[in-house]
């Protein structure tokens, strides 16, 4: 049978983001450094790729405390920057990267950072994202290793994949959507200063029911939060927080990446994956409809089965895994490209 | 058929074979050494001669050695032959083109039916399958389908249904579900497990297959006349009744041996032509007779007794024991270029692939007469690849040779005009 190069590299590829990832702080700091996270100074925001802080007066530190939803958070991440996948403000010890990109927005429409500042990091993720597309998605965020490393465990105790109908897949991806608007909203909502009252409770509202926050600590072998019920509020998030956990689990375990037709980070890479340095070609006429790239696809896409004519295919949901040109029995017919070039084409 | 109505037939069945083996010299009908001594007398490899042997050995007597194993027989190419070597059975493709057996099966089947299905059931009632332990009949068409009634009463049969329509995704779910069910039988039949690892090994075996069978097909159109038609489809042929890790063994000696001839091989002057259509199984080479004694060479076919059986590999990408019934109903109905399913598109595509990647003269159809599937797309594909600029002919035979001369012509003709 034939070696699936890609699928293996892009393991490898997966553990090591993984590591970096998660690890890095480790390595690139050269120890643990317990350094609470300050409010830095007005006058740090600078370079460039300034550290995003509060703006003066709008939010207390309240959240933060040991105990609250919101802990561990305490440590500075490596970089300051929010690469497009998953990377989560609750890694171990700070992290790599400082979070991710709904963490971004969220935080700073609470903050009403001056757009000066988030310039940076808001061009930085589009070119991240111009040149990969959603690459980050199945080939760097942790939380997708995390997942299809439960992916593999099914397999291995031979339970057979679900396959969700079509309707099913449409109405996660909307739901994403709702997701993200609602996190954007109240995240805006709770910015305007006759409310800050409730920054306490509503902070990085998606934060504090994603499923990341609960596992990334877990790698450091801190017990994350996964309880909070000193207000209605907190406990409301808590138990939302349980229950796209169990999803979660349950999506990677039974299917293939049915949470990331829900991820609001995912949602946000995909605007960019159309149009992207990396894209797959179709080369029609060598395709022998055997519907391998469609059954193999973890998104459940299907044009790549269905398209009749030579197509570029960057879709929107579509998360560069390239597990469909690996398993194309049929000599380039399907390729992965990188500004036109061809990087590696499908292989019997 | 009931049980009453079984035994009766099967009583009538018998006196037909008796009366009929009466009037053939040997008791395993029908002798094809003649045949195997004509065609080996063209080929220069020495590896072939176990393929002929093979021909020769199981086309006597289907005997698999010790230990014994069950031998399950099977119509076409769409049925998963390695769920039957996990199941620790050996399968043997059952599909025959023998003019002597069509003419036995002609006693049952009317005349005017597909010769195939006819010499199918003639050879059933030979010698040859008489330690055959099942017969699995896919709906193919429908003289498949009531080929499995026909034999019922004969030959424990089973009946492996699924929908035509070879589109995957409105049928992959049903495919899988029915490849199941035939695990499942098996399974049970045989006292076998038939799980993942021995499904993943097996189809480690015929993925083996098809790497050499690829290897052996990519330089006969790279180097024509290499191997001859005959050898290759002869090959082909023995692949029916041989293990798959044997064939393999000695088909890569043979590509070894056919490579190293390849170096100093003259260029090949004659007309490179695409075989498209009904499958040619080993007597029945009237074609290729033809179309040697014109000077051409078959560099390339897509018939599913060599190409279509052969060429598309298992792709596993869900290594559950679901996933690989799944990946095994891709491989053999949806990819499949077989006329019975409906899909035309996929063998246009392929036969001007291959036509255009490996440069050939022309395109022969070749539609065993009778078998209506193959009759009825003929018209579509002659207009679309004419509308190409691909040169395509069309001819209709069955297994006799009466009508030898007139095909000549017709194929000299098609020469002629691609000139
Ligand atoms: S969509 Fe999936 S892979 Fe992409 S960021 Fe979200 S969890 Fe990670
Ligand atoms: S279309 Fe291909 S690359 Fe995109 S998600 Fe599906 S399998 Fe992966
Ligand atoms: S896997 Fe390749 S050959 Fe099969 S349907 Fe997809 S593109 Fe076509």
């Amino acid at each position: 049978m034939k070696i699936k190069k890609l699928s293996i590299s892009r393991r490898i590829l997966q553990v090591l983001f993984l590591i970096v990832i998660i690890y890095g702080a480790y390595i690139f700091k050269g120890g643990v450094i317990d350094k609470p996270n300050e409010p830095p100074a007005q006058s740090e925001a600078k370079g460039l790729f300034p550290a995003l802080k509060p703006s003066k007066g709008s939010l207390s530190s309240e959240q933060f405390k040991k105990g609250s939803i919101l802990w561990p958070s305490g440590d500075m991440p490596v970089f300051e920057n929010y690469p497009p996948s998953l990377v989560c403000r609750f890694n171990p010890k700070g992290g790599l990267f400082k979070a991710c990109i709904v963490h971004l927005v969220s935080e700073n429409l609470t903050w009403r950072t001056n757009i000066r500042y988030l310039l940076p990091h808001i061009t930085l993720f589009i070119l991240l994202c111009f040149l990969f597309g959603r690459m980050w998605c199945g080939w760097v965020c942790p939380i997708g290793s995390v997942g299809d490393f439960l992916t593999w465990l099914r397999r291995k105790m031979n339970i057979p994949v679900k396959r969700f109908p079509v309707l099913m897949r449409k109405g996660l991806r909307t739901s994403s959507y709702g997701i993200m608007t609602l996190t954007f909203s109240i995240s805006a909502f709770i910015g305007i200063p006759n409310y800050a009252r409730f920054q306490c409770y509503w902070f990085l509202p998606y934060c504090q029911i994603c499923p990341a926050r609960l596992i990334c600590p877990l790698f450091g072998f801190i017990k994350p939060n996964w309880k909070d019920f000193s207000t209605a509020v907190s406990a409301g998030f808590t138990i939302l927080a349980w229950i796209l956990l169990g999803l979660f689990i349950a999506a990677f375990y039974w299917g293939r990446r049915v949470w990331c037709h829900l991820c609001p980070i995912g949602l946000m890479n995909s605007w960019f994956n159309r149009g992207s340095g990396v894209e797959l070609k179709k080369d029609a006429i060598k395709c022998n409809k055997c519907g391998s790239c469609a059954d193999s696809c973890p998104m459940g896409l299907t044009e790549m089965y269905e398209a009749d004519k030579n197509i570029i295919y960057n879709d929107k949901h579509c998360i560069m895994c390239m597990r469909c040109v690996d398993v194309c029995p049929r000599d380039s017919c399907l390729s992965v490209n990188f500004f036109g070039k061809k990087l590696f084409e499908s292989k019997y | 058929m009931d049980r009453d109505n079984a035994r009766y037939m099967k009583d009538e069945y018998l006196k037909i074979i008796k009366t009929y083996l009466g009037q053939l010299q040997t008791a395993h009908t029908p002798d094809i050494s003649p045949a195997i001594q004509r065609y080996t007398q063209n080929s220069n490899l020495k590896s072939l001669s176990f393929f002929y042997d093979t021909l020769l050995k199981r086309s006597t007597f289907l005997d698999y050695g010790i230990p014994k194993k069950p031998i399950v027989g099977y119509f076409c190419n769409l049925v998963p032959e390695e769920v039957i070597y996990a199941a620790g059975a050996v399968g043997v493709r059952l599909c025959s083109s023998d003019d002597v057996c069509a003419r036995l099966g002609e006693e049952i089947i009317p005349g005017d039916f597909c010769s195939m299905i006819k010499s199918s059931c003639g050879a059933l009632f030979t010698r040859r399958y008489d330690n055959l332990d099942l017969v699995v009949v896919p709906a193919a068409c429908d003289g498949k389908l009531k080929l499995a009634e026909v034999l019922s009463p004969f030959k424990e049969v089973y009946f492996l249904d699924f929908p035509r329509d070879s589109d995957y995704l409105k049928n992959a779910e049903i495919w899988t579900q029915k490849y199941s069910q035939f695990a499942e039988f098996l399974r049970k039949r045989y006292n076998a497990r038939v799980n993942r690892e021995d499904l993943l090994n097996a189809c480690k075996l015929t993925n083996k297959r098809t790497d050499i069978f690829r290897k052996i097909y990519s330089l006969r159109a790279s180097h024509p006349g290499i191997i001859n038609a005959f050898d290759y489809f002869a090959i082909a042929s023995a692949s029916f009744v041989c293990e798959a890790n044997i064939w393999s063994a000695y088909a890569e000696k043979l590509y070894k041996e056919a490579q190293y001839l390849a170096g100093n091989k003259p260029d090949f002057k004659g007309k490179k032509i695409l075989l498209a259509g009904s499958s040619i199984i080993f007597p029945n080479y009237k074609i290729l007779d033809i179309l040697n004694e014109l000077g051409c060479d078959i560099s390339a076919d897509t018939t599913c007794s060599a190409y279509g059986r052969m060429y598309d590999p298992v792709e596993i990408d869900e290594d559950t024991q679901d996933g690989i019934l799944r990946a095994l109903s891709l491989k053999y109905i949806a990819a499949s270029m077989c006329p019975c399913f409906l899909g035309i598109d996929k063998l246009i595509d392929r036969i001007v692939e291959i036509f255009r990647e490996h440069s050939l003269n022309g395109i022969i159809y070749h539609n065993l007469r009778l078998c209506q599937v193959f009759e009825m797309q003929s018209f579509a594909l002659r207009h679309i690849l004419k509308d190409k600029g691909l040169p395509f002919l069309f001819i209709k035979t069955d297994l006799s040779k009466e009508d030898t001369g007139q095909i000549k012509t017709r194929i000299e003709a098609f020469l002629e005009m691609m000139r």
